[in-house]
């Protein structure tokens, strides 16, 4: 069971951290980005192999893959940005982290721009 | 009755995908762009077959494509005119590498190859004309692993490696005609150069 090892780095990294809060509250934060980092490469992997079966299902569909693929760009786009978002929000930098969460939202929109085309092509060709 | 059928199919597992996809998202203010997203999506899905029945088939897929090509040379020439970047090399390559992905991307749907490597040649110094591609060299690999996979399990196919010292002959690259010209022919059309002008060698291994 991986979740007891992440609960387990978790909790110690809290305690560690509040352990050296007092004398250097710099050091804390370097514990939070690390213990972070950490979870999020444990996580990774695993979401990895659910994402490639995601695939695998969407290549079963008959639907065009480009679609499902801009869909799981952006929610990678998603998850990357918001685990910036988190380290710099921890770190106390929250207008770091809006720019961050700025940045991931306009990226996300320029993915979408062609699905949007695309839609309005529809549209526009069906209605006589 | 078929089409009705098939139809369906599609919605629901697009639906199913998208719970998937809706569990995997972070819980965070994107969430919302996401949704948005995605319900796109689903009208696609669902107005697909009634633009089946009024005009025929059309590949949205293309369509997709030009738009984040022509997206792609906008933000380029923007960087450019911005001085957002001092130096030009560095946009150029950036250009060079997201074409390049795009390329794999489409040669990959296209075919069963696997893409090893893509040189481009992009006009980098006249600027009315900056980055359209000049030339594209491309080096495929099949890619048939599972199948390669099998076969080292059969014994006599080890003999035969052993008796015959050629392999390391095939390895090299060669240029076949047949699944190359489906290639050559839609990326002349698609990024609009003359067909001499795109090389692929496909590598063969043994």
């Amino acid at each position: 069971m991986e979740i007891f090892q992440i609960v387990a780095i978790g909790l110690i990294a809290a305690v560690l951290s509040v352990l050296i809060k007092n004398q250097k509250p710099e050091i804390g934060i370097y514990i939070g980005l690390v213990t972070g980092v950490i979870i999020f490469i444990f996580v990774a992997t695993k979401l990895q192999s659910v994402i490639e079966i995601l695939n695998q299902l969407a290549n079963k569909i008959n639907i065009d893959d480009i679609y499902l693929t801009t869909i799981l760009k952006i929610v990678g786009i998603a998850y990357i940005a918001e685990f910036g978002a988190q380290v710099c929000k921890d770190a106390g930098e929250g207008v770091i982290a809006s720019k961050i969460e700025f940045a991931g939202k306009i990226l996300i929109m320029v993915m979408s721009v062609p699905i949007l085309v695309s839609l309005m092509d529809l549209i526009i060709n069906i209605v006589p | 009755m078929e089409m009705i059928r098939e139809w369906i199919i599609t919605i629901v597992s697009v639906i199913i995908f998208v719970t998937f996809v809706e569990i995997l998202i972070p819980n965070s203010n994107n969430k919302r762009y996401i949704n948005v997203v995605v319900g796109l999506l689903i009208m696609i899905v669902i107005l697909n077959p009634l633009f089946y029945l009024f005009r025929g088939t059309i590949n949205f897929e293309d369509n997709i494509l030009q738009v984040s090509n022509q997206m792609e040379y906008q933000t380029m020439q923007n960087r450019i005119d911005h001085n957002q970047y001092l130096q030009n090399e560095a946009v150029i390559e950036l250009y060079k590498t997201q074409l390049a992905q795009q390329m794999q991307n489409r040669v990959e749907s296209l075919s069963d190859y696997r893409v090893e490597k893509i040189d481009l040649t992009v006009e980098e110094k006249d600027l009315e004309n900056l980055g359209l591609i000049h030339q594209i060299d491309m080096t495929l690999k099949s890619s048939k692993t599972s199948k390669t996979e099998k076969k080292e399990i059969e014994p006599i196919k080890i003999n035969v490696a052993i008796n015959k010292n050629n392999n390391t002959v095939e390895a090299d690259s060669i240029r076949i005609d047949n699944e190359e010209e489906i290639i050559k022919t839609d990326f002349s059309i698609y990024y609009s150069l003359p067909k001499d002008n795109i090389n692929i060698y496909i590598l063969k291994d043994k």
